[in-house]
C-alpha cells in the first residue's frame, strides 16, 4: 500500500479492515454495478425487447416461408450459410497469416524484462478468484512465489466465497497470508468469477489488474514482461493479454485437440485480430488490464457468462485496444469429454450474449468498432457457435449425399453454389487442419501431431457443446455451467468449481 | 533491391514469352496438340452444351485448364481465345515468367551481386526451351514456376527455419502435382530432405528427441500435396470410376502408348536418349555440378542438396519412366535440367548475408561468411552459364532429339521441295491443326443447332477449340453423351464427326460404339464427305450424315 491509485477512486481499505457498509456497498457494486450505470451493457436480460421480437418475427417468417415454399426457402438457407462459412474461412485464413508474423505478437525479450530497475515498476494487483477448490491454494503459493516481481509492489488477493470453509481453511493452513490477502466475498449468488472480481476491485491498489487462477503457471517474467510492453505500446493500448497454454496436452486424446485449439487461438488468431485492429475476446486469465481504463469503461459483467470475451470488447468499443504478448501462462487443459462439453457450451453462450448486448444498437457500435471490426466482432462471436451449430446440419447432409443421393439434397445445391459448397467442405477443413498443424509446430507441440490430424472430430463436439450452449442461451441465459477440474492426475479427485479459466 | 525488381522481372518475361507465343500461334498457326486439348477442356467447363467442371477431364491434372477459365469465359465472344490457343499461351507465358521472377529470387536469397543476379536471371529466361514452353501453353510452364517456387522456399527454410518456407513450398509442390503428374516426386523427396533436415537441426547425435518435430515437418510440406493428390483422385474416382485416368483410362498415357504402337527403343536407346536429352538442356552441369558439390562440402553447405534433390528427382523419374517403357522420349520430359542448371551455379557462389525473414524459426541457423567469389571465378561461371544457349537451341533443332520442337528451325522456310521430307514433315507439325480450322469454319457456316456434331474430343478437340459455336458439339463430357450416342438421331444429331478406328483413334468412343463407322458409316449413315489431314500425326476426317 504504498501509492494512490489514479482516478476519483477513495483509497481501497486493508483487507480484513473493511467496515460492513463498505463490504454491502462494495457487493452491491459488483453485482449491479456495470448494470446500473450503463443498462445496456449488461447481459441480465439476453434479449432486449428488439431483439427478441425480430428473432421470434425472423422464426416465425421463415417457418411461414418453409411451409408455402419448402425447397426455396432451404435453398436460400443454404446460400446464405455457405456464404456464411466461405466469408468465415477467408478472414480465419487472413487473421491466421497476419498472426503468423512474428511482429504480430508483442515480444519482450529477458534482458529488456529485467532491465527494468524496481523502483519504476508500478503497484501491480493479481486477482485470484477460487471456490471450493482447497488442493490448488498450495499451487498459488508456488506460482505467486515464482514471478519475479518485487513484493512490496505486488499485491495478490485470493478471492473466496465467505460460505466455502474447505478453502479458507486450506488457505490459512498453507499461510497464504504471508504473500497472499485472502478476500472473503460476501456470501451470495450469482455465485461467478466476475462477481468476485468485481469485488476484489475494491480491494486492488495496483495500477496494473490481472487475474489468474489459482492453478494457474504464468511465465516467471510476465509482469515485467507486461510494464515493458505498456511502457512501449501507445496510450490507447488497454490491456495486455498473455498466451494460455496447457500443461496436461499428452494426456489423452481431447487434452491435445485443446492443446492444439489454444496454440492456434493464443498464438496465431489473437494476433491476427491485434494486428487487424480488431476487438479481442479477452481470455479468462493473464489479461493485464490498466486500472484507469477498467474505472472508465466498467468492469466485468457480473452476468455474462465469458465476462473476458465482453470486456474485450467494451475495451474496444471504448476506442482502446488490446496486445497480445508473447508470454505464456500455464493451465490444465479439460481431459473429460462431458466437463469439456459443459465448459465450451458455456463460452459459446457467452459469445452470444455478448454479440447480443453488443449489438442492441448496432450503429453505436459500428460507429465505435468501425464496419470491418464489426463484421469481424459478428463473425468471430457470432459466428463460432453459429457455425459450430450447423457444421452438425452439413455433416449429416453431406453423409445422406453420399450414402443415398437423395434428390433434395441435389435440389439444394445447385451449380451456382454447389462448387461454392464443395470449396468451403474441401478448402476449409483442409486449411483448418493445415492451422492447427502450424500452430504445434511454432509452439513446440510436435506431439499434437495426431490430435491435429484428428480434429474434426473434435469438430463433433464443439457442434454439440455449441448447440447446448445456443439452446441455454434461450432457456436460460445466466446460467452458469459448472466444470470440474483437477483432472490431469489420477490421484487427484475431482473437485466442482464455480468457474473455469477461458 | 527495391521491392519492385520481381515486378519487372515478372512484366518483361510476361510480355516477350506473350509476344513469341502469339507470333508462333497467329503468324505461323504452330500450336501443339496437348496444349489445345488442355484449352478445348477448359471450353467444355464453360461453353459446352453441358457446362460444368467436371468436364475439365481427368487425364491431365487440372491446373492448366483451370488458370485458363477466367479467359475462355470470355471465347464467345471473341472466338479467337480459343482457336488460337491464347488464353493456353497467356497462362504459359504468366507462368514462366514466374519461374524467372523465382529463379532471379534465388539469386537475390543467395545474395549474389546484381549484375550476375540479372545475369543468370536473363540466360534461364533466354533460354530457347524455356522461351518455347513459356509460350506455347503447355503445362510445363505452371510446373517449373511451382517447382522453383519450392526450391526457392526449401532453401531458405534450410536456414531460417521458418514455417512460412515451409508451408509455401508445400503448397507450391501440391499446386506443382495439379500441373503435372510427376509432381509427386517432389513431394515424397521434400517430405524426405525436410524430415532428415530436422532430425539433424540439433546434430545428428540428437535426432531422436528431434523426431516428432521432424515428423511434424514431413507433414507439413508434403501435407497440401498429399490432399491434393487425394482430393483429385477422388474427385476422379467418382466421376470417372478411375482414380488415376492417366495410368488405367482408355484415353491416358498407357492407352496411347500401346496405340501407338509401344515403347520405343530398347535399354541402350532409351538410355542414351534420356541422357541426351539432360546434357542438352543442361550442359553447363557437366562441369558446374561436381565443382558445386566439392564446394558445398566444403562449406558445408546445406542449401545446395535442395535443388538437385527435388529438379533431380523428376530429372530421373522422367528417365526412368521412358527407360522402362511406360512413357514417351520427349525432351520437355527434362525441362528440370534448366533451372537446376542456373540453380547450381547460382550456389557456385558463396551464401552472404542473412536472410530477411518474417519469423525465424527455432532452429534457424546463421550463415556462415566467406570472402566473395574471385572475379575471374564468377566471370568464368558466366561465360559458362551463356555457353549453353547455343547447345540446347542446337538439340531442339535435332529431330532425334526434339520430335516436338524441331520443327521451329522450318518456321521462315518456304514451301519445301518434295524431296526434302524433313522439311515437308516439319511443315506439317507447324500446319498440325489447320485442317481442324477449316472444318470448324465450315460447320460454324451451317446454321446447326445445339447438340447437333457428334464428336470425341481425343481428337475432336481441335476442331472444338476452333469453332465459334461449341454448344453445336456433342462430346464425351456431357452427361447424356452415352445415351446420344447409342442413338444419335432420336437426340437430333445431324453429323457423326469420325476418325479412323486405328492408332489413337482407337479410343475414340464413337469408334468403340460403331467399329465400322469411319469405313462405312456404321451402314447407317450416309458419307457427307472426307477431310483428308495436312498436319502431322492427325487423321483423315469423315463427315457422316445422320438422316433425320
Amino acid at each position: 500500500m504504498t501509492a494512490t491509485p489514479a482516478g476519483r477512486r477513495p483509497h481501497p481499505p486493508r483487507v480484513g479492515t473493511e467496515s460492513a457498509e463498505f463490504r454491502a456497498a462494495a457487493l452491491d457494486d459488483a453485482i449491479n454495478g456495470l448494470a446500473d450505470r450503463n443498462p445496456l451493457a449488461s447481459a441480465a436480460v439476453a434479449f432486449v425487447p428488439w431483439q427478441k421480437y425480430t428473432a421470434i418475427g425472423s422464426a416465425l417468417l421463415l417457418l411461414a416461408c418453409a411451409v408455402v415454399v419448402p425447397v426455396g426457402t432451404l435453398l436460400a438457407v443454404t446460400v446464405v450459410c455457405t456464404v456464411g462459412y466461405l466469408l468465415a474461412m477467408i478472414d480465419r485464413v487472413l487473421l491466421f497469416s497476419r498472426g503468423l508474423d512474428a511482429s504480430a505478437i508483442v515480444t519482450v525479450t529477458d534482458e529488456q524484462a529485467l532491465s527494468i530497475p524496481d523502483d519504476l515498476l508500478p503497484l501491480y494487483t493479481i486477482l485470484v478468484p477460487a471456490y471450493d477448490e482447497p488442493e490448488v491454494v498450495g499451487d498459488l503459493i508456488a506460482a505467486m512465489t515464482g514471478l519475479d516481481y518485487p513484493p512490496e509492489k505486488l499485491q495478490v488477493l485470493l478471492l473466496l466465497e465467505e460460505d466455502d470453509e474447505v478453502t479458507i481453511e486450506a488457505a490459512a493452513q498453507s499461510g497464504v497470508s504471508d504473500l497472499v490477502d485472502v478476500v472473503l466475498v460476501p456470501a451470495g449468488d450469482p455465485r461467478t468469477k466476475p462477481k468476485a472480481c468485481n469485488y476484489g476491485l475494491h480491494f486492488a491498489t495496483g495500477t496494473i489488474v490481472t487475474i489468474f487462477d489459482a492453478e494457474d503457471l504464468p511465465e516467471k517474467l510476465q509482469l515485467r514482461r507486461v510494464v515493458a510492453a505498456f511502457a512501449r505500446l501507445p496510450d490507447t493500448v488497454a490491456c495486455v493479454q498473455a498466451k494460455l497454454a496447457f500443461h496436461n496436452g499428452s494426456q489423452n486424446l481431447l487434452t491435445g485437440w485443446f492443446t492444439a485449439d489454444y496454440a492456434l487461438w493464443f498464438g496465431y488468431l489473437l494476433p491476427g485480430l491485434m494486428a487487424s485492429t480488431s476487438p479481442i475476446p479477452l481470455g479468462g486469465t493473464s489479461n493485464h488490464l490498466r486500472r484507469d481504463v477498467i474505472d472508465q469503461v466498467g468492469a466485468w459483467d457480473g452476468f455474462n457468462v465469458t465476462e473476458d470475451a465482453d470486456l474485450g470488447v467494451r475495451i474496444a468499443a471504448s476506442g482502446y485496444s488490446t496486445a497480445v504478448l508473447d508470454s505464456t501462462t500455464l493451465e490444465e487443459a479439460n481431459s473429460d469429454p462431458i466437463n469439456w462439453v459443459r465448459q465450451r457450451s458455456r463460452w459459446y453462450k457467452g459469445y452470444l450474449q455478448t454479440w447480443l448486448v453488443h449489438m442492441r444498437r448496432p450503429m453505436v457500435t459500428v460507429r465505435a468498432l468501425g464496419p470491418v471490426g464489426t463484421y469481424r466482432f459478428t463473425l468471430l462471436l457470432a459466428g463460432t457457435p453459429v457455425t459450430a451449430c450447423i457444421n452438425m446440419i452439413f455433416w449429416f447432409t453431406t453423409a445422406a449425399w453420399i450414402l443415398g443421393q437423395p434428390g433434395l439434397i441435389a435440389q439444394l445445391f445447385p451449380p451456382y453454389i454447389y462448387y461454392f459448397s464443395l470449396l468451403s467442405l474441401v478448402v476449409g477443413n483442409i486449411a483448418t487442419v493445415y492451422m492447427y498443424l502450424i500452430a504445434s509446430r511454432e509452439s513446440d507441440n510436435a506431439y499434437l501431431l495426431v490430435p491435429s490430424l484428428t480434429m474434426p472430430l473434435y469438430w463433433v463436439m464443439m457442434g454439440v457443446a455449441s448447440i447446448k450452449g445456443c439452446w441455454q442461451l434461450v432457456r436460460n441465459p445466466s446460467y452458469w455451467e459448472k466444470t470440474f477440474h483437477g483432472l490431469s492426475g489420477p490421484a487427484v479427485a475431482a473437485e466442482p468449481a464455480e468457474d473455469e479459466a477461458t | 533491391m527495391s521491392s519492385r525488381a520481381p515486378w519487372i522481372v515478372f512484366g518483361s518475361a510476361l510480355a516477350g514469352y506473350l509476344a513469341v507465343g502469339i507470333t508462333l500461334s497467329l503468324r505461323f498457326g504452330f500450336i501443339l496438340g496437348d496444349a489445345l486439348s488442355r484449352t478445348a477442356a477448359a471450353q467444355a467447363v464453360l461453353l459446352s452444351r453441358d457446362p460444368h467442371v467436371s468436364a475439365i477431364g481427368f487425364i491431365f491434372t487440372p491446373l492448366t485448364g483451370l488458370a485458363q477459365l477466367p479467359m475462355v469465359a470470355f471465347a464467345s465472344w471473341w472466338p479467337a481465345i480459343t482457336r488460337w490457343n491464347i488464353s493456353g499461351i497467356t497462362v504459359s507465358a504468366a507462368f514462366m515468367a514466374g519461374a524467372v521472377v523465382m529463379v532471379h529470387g534465388i539469386c537475390r536469397d543467395r545474395g549474389l551481386p546484381g549484375r550476375y543476379r540479372i545475369l543468370i536471371t536473363v540466360v534461364f529466361a533466354i533460354n530457347p526451351m524455356i522461351v518455347f514452353y513459356g509460350a506455347n501453353g503447355m503445362s510445363e510452364a505452371g510446373f517449373l514456376f511451382l517447382l522453383c517456387w519450392a526450391v526457392r522456399r526449401l532453401i531458405r527454410w534450410v536456414d531460417t527455419d521458418d514455417v512460412h518456407d515451409l508451408l509455401l513450398a508445400g503448397i507450391a509442390l501440391g499446386l506443382a502435382f495439379l500441373a503435372r503428374y510427376e509432381g509427386v516426386v517432389p513431394i515424397a523427396l521434400a517430405a524426405v530432405l525436410v524430415a532428415v533436415v530436422t532430425a539433424c537441426r540439433r546434430g545428428r547425435e540428437h535426432w531422436k528427441s528431434m523426431r516428432r518435430r521432424a515428423v511434424l515437418d514431413a507433414v507439413l510440406i508434403s501435407g497440401p500435396g498429399t490432399a491434393m493428390f487425394l482430393v483429385w483422385i477422388t474427385t476422379s474416382w467418382l466421376i470417372t470410376g478411375e482414380a488415376l485416368a492417366q495410368l488405367s483410362s482408355s484415353y491416358g498415357n498407357t492407352a496411347i502408348l500401346t496405340q501407338s504402337g509401344g515403347a520405343s527403343g530398347d535399354l541402350v536407346q532409351t538410355t542414351a536418349f534420356s541422357l541426351g536429352a539432360f546434357i542438352a538442356l543442361g550442359p553447363t552441369l557437366l562441369v558446374t555440378f561436381p565443382l558445386a558439390v566439392v564446394l558445398a562440402r566444403r562449406r558445408r553447405d546445406l542449401e545446395f542438396v535442395v535443388a538437385p534433390l527435388l529438379f533431380g528427382g523428376v530429372l530421373a523419374f522422367q528417365a526412368g519412366s521412358y527407360i522402362t517403357g511406360s512413357t514417351f522420349g520427349f525432351l520437355r520430359f527434362f525441362i528440370c535440367a534448366i533451372p537446376l542448371a542456373a540453380v547450381v551455379v547460382v550456389q557456385l557462389f558463396p551464401a552472404a548475408g542473412d536472410l530477411p525473414t518474417r519469423r525465424a524459426g527455432a532452429y534457424r541457423r546463421h550463415r556462415p561468411s566467406y570472402p566473395p567469389m574471385r572475379t575471374r571465378a564468377a566471370v568464368a561461371a558466366a561465360v559458362l552459364c551463356v555457353s549453353a544457349l547455343p547447345v540446347t537451341a542446337w538439340a531442339m533443332l535435332q529431330p532425334a532429339l526434339s520430335s516436338q520442337q524441331y520443327a521451329l528451325g522450318y518456321l521462315l522456310a518456304g514451301d519445301p521441295s518434295a524431296a526434302d521430307s524433313e522439311a515437308s514433315t516439319a511443315r506439317r507439325v507447324i500446319d498440325s491443326f489447320a485442317t481442324e480450322r477449316k472444318l470448324a469454319a465450315y460447320l460454324d457456316g451451317q446454321a446447326l443447332p445445339d447438340g447437333s456434331i457428334l464428336v470425341d474430343s481425343v481428337y475432336g478437340f481441335a476442331v472444338l477449340a476452333a469453332s465459334e459455336y461449341p454448344r453445336r458439339f456433342v462430346i464425351p463430357s456431357d452427361l447424356d453423351f452415352t445415351q446420344i450416342l447409342n442413338d444419335p438421331a432420336a437426340a437430333g444429331v445431324r453429323y457423326l464427326l469420325t476418325v479412323p478406328n486405328e492408332g489413337r483413334g482407337v479410343s475414340d468412343a464413337i469408334n468403340r460404339r460403331y467399329p465400322t463407322i469411319y469405313d462405312n458409316g456404321a451402314q447407317l449413315y450416309p458419307l457427307e464427305f472426307e477431310v483428308p489431314n495436312t498436319g502431322a500425326d492427325q487423321p483423315d476426317w469423315r463427315l457422316y450424315r445422320v438422316p433425320a
